[in-house]
């Protein structure tokens, strides 16, 4: 092989590597924005604080807390709510138990939240007269559809 | 083939490549600066309009009661009791000069919309501008307004003469 030819094939093959480092850094900048991130938290967090304050949730009615979130969601989003309600007599007992939203798809336990973008907990309580009458926890998942 | 045409060939070769090569970093440094200038556009509208509608929705102002005396406001801010707007402190917004609630919530150097609306549909605040250009930012919150929830809704975008 001729001196020449050698310079040639090392010369495109530089080309092709710095070529190929351009494009991936390129193509990494053309990753989603964060807005739309830091948005939907925002929403999603204030959602769940005003469908507690309002007594939906504490509701445990399933078509009524789908039907409340679908309103305050943006239409590319889904959800996922878990809620879980207990009375306290000398330790706490589970009164009740509601899945609401859209299933998680290919990850059937909710737990293993590390893939979706967001997910927020919420602790609250419902009273009777001036005592507690159950206590609530709340897990809300929302990701892009 | 003669030692010269080798030669020659080989030049129109590298230069051929060169010129491929030249090319596509040119484009890619001009793609990176195009997205470096977006992000940094949407970077800095962004960190303009999300304090701007916390405060908005997450504090009562400063003064606390400056809906009293609203010329003397410091920073013209919505929340009431809980996660509720004060209706009060709403009127007295929409009443303040465009120019004033903008630099009280550091806005300085951009435009804004501020849409307060029901989820039922009624129009509580329409103050500002007609959203315009390419780098416009909208971030909404949820409270209360007179026990209905209202989605606050502030939209920036940069002055046209920047």
């Amino acid at each position: 092989m001729s001196r020449g030819y050698i310079f040639s094939i090392d010369a495109a093959l530089a080309a092709i590597v710095v070529t190929l480092v351009l494009w991936s850094t390129v193509w990494e900048m053309d990753l989603p924005r964060a807005l739309p991130e830091v948005q939907i938290e925002r929403l999603a967090s204030d959602a769940l604080d005003v469908r507690i304050a309002d007594g939906t949730l504490a509701s445990m009615d399933r078509a009524l807390i789908e039907s409340g979130f679908r309103e305050l969601l943006p239409s590319n989003r889904k959800f996922r709510l878990q809620i879980m309600s207990y009375s306290y007599s000398g330790g706490f007992v589970q009164t009740g138990s509601v899945v609401a939203g859209e299933d998680i798809g290919v990850m059937e336990d909710p737990e293993t939240e590390a893939a979706l973008p967001y997910r927020t907990t919420r602790n609250f309580l419902t009273f009777s007269g001036d005592s507690i009458d159950r206590y609530y926890r709340v897990t809300l998942w929302v990701w892009l559809d | 083939m003669s030692k010269g045409q080798a030669i020659l060939l080989d030049f129109v070769f590298a230069a051929f490549i060169f010129s491929i090569v030249f090319a596509a970093i040119m484009l890619s440094l001009r793609n990176i600066q195009d997205n470096l200038d977006y992000e940094e556009k949407v970077w800095r509208i962004q960190h303009a309009a999300i304090p701007a509608v916390d405060i908005l929705v997450k504090s009562g102002g400063v003064p606390v009661d400056w809906e009293l005396n609203p010329a003397q406001a410091r920073i013209p801010a919505l929340a009431g009791t809980g996660y509720g707007l004060s209706p009060v402190k709403v009127a007295a917004l929409n009443n303040l000069d465009y120019e004033f609630v903008k630099q009280s919530l550091g806005l300085d150097g951009f435009e804004y919309k501020l849409v307060v609306q029901t989820i039922d549909g009624e129009t509580v605040v329409s103050k500002g501008m007609r959203e315009q250009g390419d780098f416009v930012v909208g971030t909404t919150r949820l409270a209360f307004y007179r026990g209905r929830i209202a989605r606050v809704r502030l939209t920036v975008w940069e002055e046209e003469n920047e």
